[in-house]
């Protein structure tokens, strides 16, 4: 599949690269200390171009570009630690983005919330999702804020919108009203490195390890960890069979997702486990050894660990909810996000199919629902859709008016029938 | 006369009916559910009462194919269909076939995607919000662009009209006047009541865990004056907050004691509303240990709540200015609650409305109200009564609760 999606980036950017256009790409999502959700994704799209584009991709924060060689830096650390002081201090800045050239389109591709608005010739926008419009009230105000203060602008100064899924390329439509032909939809994609994969493996050779199940990702509300605690307060004979261990970083409101205190002796004898932040190593790693991973978030624009997940070889109990069941595929089992004996089913349902069909047999399932999600299919959709508006732009041809998205002041509104 | 499939036009074929409104999805086991296992906690006003009004008054056709679902923006895919039908012993019922009526407000509007979505709505924001941020639908005047507005409550015709994204029609039918209160001809149930507390000894634990136990309280002075102050809390820029500290500044001066009853109401969600008020009265209020302990914050569920507070003989002070404002008026005066509203100029309200409009309590002060929301902070330059209009008020609400007493004892 890797092979397939490569060649398939290859011609798309050979393509792209006949327009005569130049491909810019935002790496302010990349200043991040610690890259998890969107600065992997941005971090994904940027391997993948720079696969294919090199020294012809370039890299901007604000109106600067930036350095290459301290992006690579940046991505082989995944930390923007350094990235971040040196753009502070100057040391990888260069100069600033070249003003408009005839016959050259300035192509600029925004992983997340836009930093410059109508600064290129042709404007794409990576929309992870819409939750905090839709449930804000598992955000706290910061995040809202930040999101929907721009959402309107960045998406009308953008020629084409890239949606991580189809539900959220549905809800962009259905909020939004958004000209569904603007909008497109491009899976992130997954790729662990061969040395944490052998690294894992090398760990238990044998593949007998003390079965658990993990629960992956930032504990907030709408995460909805606290089903999951509610499950094994209700049905505690659970925590004999299999260790529950809890992988990611407290988030916010944490007031609906602490430990209850009829679970605490359970933390304490070691049957439910809180990890904290792991390295994108040791996620692979405990995942990897997992019976099966939980996820009952109650809202997504993606599912990112699902997919995770699948890609380890270990199955996914998921939430039915929003983007997830596109991700998840036939290896995963679904479940109603508020019901714990729904929840309790499911896990029983996959703990079954591992004793019907065998570790093997799963582990190669989920493997091929994995497969197709690949950073290079992701930036080769982004190509494919891009290339023709190069093309358009640079042969003269009028654009289309880029405000689709618009409200309507009272005074303009028709009256109601 | 019941809402009738009529009404709906063309979407009376549909095999289901998914109403939803805000509120904690934690109260809820499954993600559709049966309408016999809604967990409202307040049922008087706000969009609780208008959803239960809606289903009250609809015919029984209608009735037996509605369903609630607690959070309906999570369904994308034909699988989570797929399941929540199964897991309420439905057949399935593919997604554009049914029908989704949300209640809750503008600001609240939500999708469920691909199915016919319509918006029943009681709010009218009228008023010019600033907000510091540019959230979409912070005006209270912007609907999401795949919704209808199937009906309304009450609106006065040619102004404040609601939008969608994209500026295209809503079309909009007026809610029969029988869903106004067809809820509250219901037969009483076990765990209807009116729950009140001293606003010191509020908790939020207890308020958002559902019907309460253990912490009624009722004005115990049966002939002291109540005061009944609705209070939105959806509605961020309220002047209610300030409306009470303003009463009780009043308190050593010569007028008529009187008892305020805050009714929060369309929570949970800005229940910090509630704290907030509790830091003001704590700090701004000079009389504040009096306040804590003499003005109530209740909640209302059912037919026997709504007689324990109409036996405190009651005259409700309702924000004039609150979007849900006309509907919260005229759903205290069918439940024979004297209303005075706060603000509108009455003979603009008289001209534009249909019915009699109630009496009215000129602002004569402003106020500028500045607060956080789930949409940034926002702020209102909103008119306000004075020290001589409050007095003047709480004068006229002895007369109104008087009246009001006199007609009960002659019926």
């Amino acid at each position: 599949m890797n092979d397939t999606a490569n060649a398939d980036l290859a011609l798309a950017a050979a393509r792209f690269d006949d327009t005569g256009a130049q491909l810019f790409i935002d790496i302010s999502t990349l200043l991040e200390d610690h890259w998890t959700g969107i600065p992997m994704v941005a971090a994904g799209l940027a391997d993948a171009l720079d696969s294919v584009f090199g020294d012809k991709l370039a890299y901007f924060c604000g109106t600067d570009l930036i350095s290459p060689r301290a992006l690579r830096d940046a991505r082989a650390r995944k930390s923007g630690v350094f990235l971040n002081r040196d753009i502070a201090t100057g040391d990888a800045r260069l100069e600033p983005i070249p003003p408009p050239t005839p016959g050259r389109a300035r192509v600029a591709l925004f992983p997340s919330v836009k930093t410059l608005r109508h600064g290129f010739d042709i404007e794409a926008l990576v929309v992870h999702d819409v939750s905090t419009l839709v449930t804000p009230q598992f955000h706290i105000h910061g995040n809202v804020a930040h999101h929907m203060d721009a959402i309107i602008g960045d998406i009308a100064s953008s020629d084409l919108v890239c949606a991580v899924s189809a539900a959220t390329r549905a809800d962009l439509i259905a909020y939004f009203g958004i000209d569904p032909a603007r909008v497109i939809v491009v899976p992130n994609g997954v790729s662990t490195p061969a040395h944490i994969k052998i690294a894992a493996d090398s760990l238990a050779p044998d593949g007998k390890v003390e079965p658990y199940i993990v629960i992956l990702g930032t504990r907030e509300p709408r995460k909805n960890v606290s089903l999951v605690f509610d499950m094994l307060a209700r049905f505690p004979d659970m925590l004999r069979t299999h260790r529950y261990v809890f992988v990611g970083r407290l988030g916010w409101l944490e007031e609906h997702h602490m430990l209850p205190k009829a679970l605490q002796p359970h933390q304490a004898a070691g049957r439910i486990v809180f990890t904290g932040f792991v390295t994108e190593s040791q996620k692979y790693t405990l995942l990897h050894h997992a019976a099966a991973s939980l996820y009952p978030s109650l809202f997504e624009g993606f599912g990112l660990p699902v997919l995770e997940s699948l890609a380890a070889g270990t199955p996914c109990v998921a939430s039915f909810s929003s983007s997830i069941p596109e991700v998840s595929g036939g290896p995963a089992c679904l479940f109603d996000p508020l019901s714990t004996t729904d929840l309790q089913r499911a896990i029983g349902e996959i703990l079954r199919r591992r004793q019907v069909m065998g570790a093997a047999a799963i582990r190669d399932a989920c493997l091929a629902q994995a497969a197709p999600f690949t950073w290079p299919a992701a930036a080769t959709r982004i190509l494919n859709a891009l290339t023709p508006l190069a093309a358009g732009w640079n042969s003269g041809k009028k654009r289309k008016a880029r405000g689709v998205v618009r409200s309507t002041h009272l005074r303009d509104a028709p009256r109601p029938r | 006369m019941p809402v009738s499939l009529e009404e709906l036009r063309a979407w009376s074929d549909a095999p289901a009916f998914i109403l939803s409104c805000p509120g904690p999805v934690s109260r809820y086991h499954a993600a559709i559910v049966p309408l016999a296992q809604l967990a409202l906690t307040q049922s008087l006003l706000g969009w609780d009462a208008q959803m239960l009004g809606f289903i009250a008054a609809s015919d029984p056709g209608l009735r037996a194919r509605m369903f609630f679902a607690p959070m309906p923006e999570m369904f994308d895919s034909p699988e989570s269909l797929f399941g929540a039908w199964r897991a309420v012993g439905q057949p399935a019922h593919r997604a554009g076939q049914i029908v989704h009526l949300r209640f809750g407000g503008a600001r609240a509007a939500r999708v469920l995607k691909n199915a016919r979505n319509g918006v029943v709505m009681a709010d009218d924001e009228r008023r010019a919000i600033f907000g510091k941020t540019r959230h979409p639908f912070a005006d209270g005047r912007t609907l999401p662009a795949a919704v209808n507005r199937v009906f309304v409550y009450e609106r006065d015709k040619g102004r404040g009209e609601i939008i969608r994204f994209g500026g295209l029609p809503a079309p909009v039918t007026m809610l029969p006047d029988a869903a106004l209160t067809a809820d509250l001809a219901l037969p009483a149930t076990a765990d209807d009541a009116f729950e009140a507390v001293a606003l010191g000894a509020y908790q939020p634990g207890p308020w958002t865990a559902g019907p309460p136990a253990g912490i009624s309280r009722l004005a115990k002075d049966a002939g002291m004056r109540t005061l009944l102050l609705p209070w939105n809390l959806a509605d961020p820029v309220s002047c209610v907050p300030d409306l009470l500290l303003r009463l009780y500044a009043l308190r050593n001066a010569s007028v008529p004691r009187f008892r305020a009853i805050l009714l929060p109401f369309n929570y949970p969600g800005p229940l910090g509303l509630i704290r907030a008020i509790l830091r003001r009265v704590k700090n701004d209020a000079p009389n504040a240990a009096h306040v804590l302990e003499d003005a109530l914050i209740a909640r209302l569920r059912g037919k026997r709540g709504l007689a324990a507070l109409q036996r405190l003989n009651p005259v409700a002070w309702v924000d004039g200015h609150d979007p849900e404002a006309n509907y919260t008026a005229r759903r205290l005066t069918a439940a024979n609650i004297p209303v005075l509203l706060i603000g509108p100029d009455a003979a603009e309200a008289a001209s534009t409305r249909k019915r009699p409009a109630p009496a009215t309590l000129a602002c004569d002060a402003r106020i500028w109200v500045e607060t956080p929301s789930l949409f940034g902070t926002l702020a209102v330059d909103t008119p306000m009564l004075s020290a001589n209009a409050i007095s003047a008020g709480i004068d006229q609400s002895v007369q109104l609760a008087r009246a009001q007493r006199q007609a009960r004892e002659a019926v």
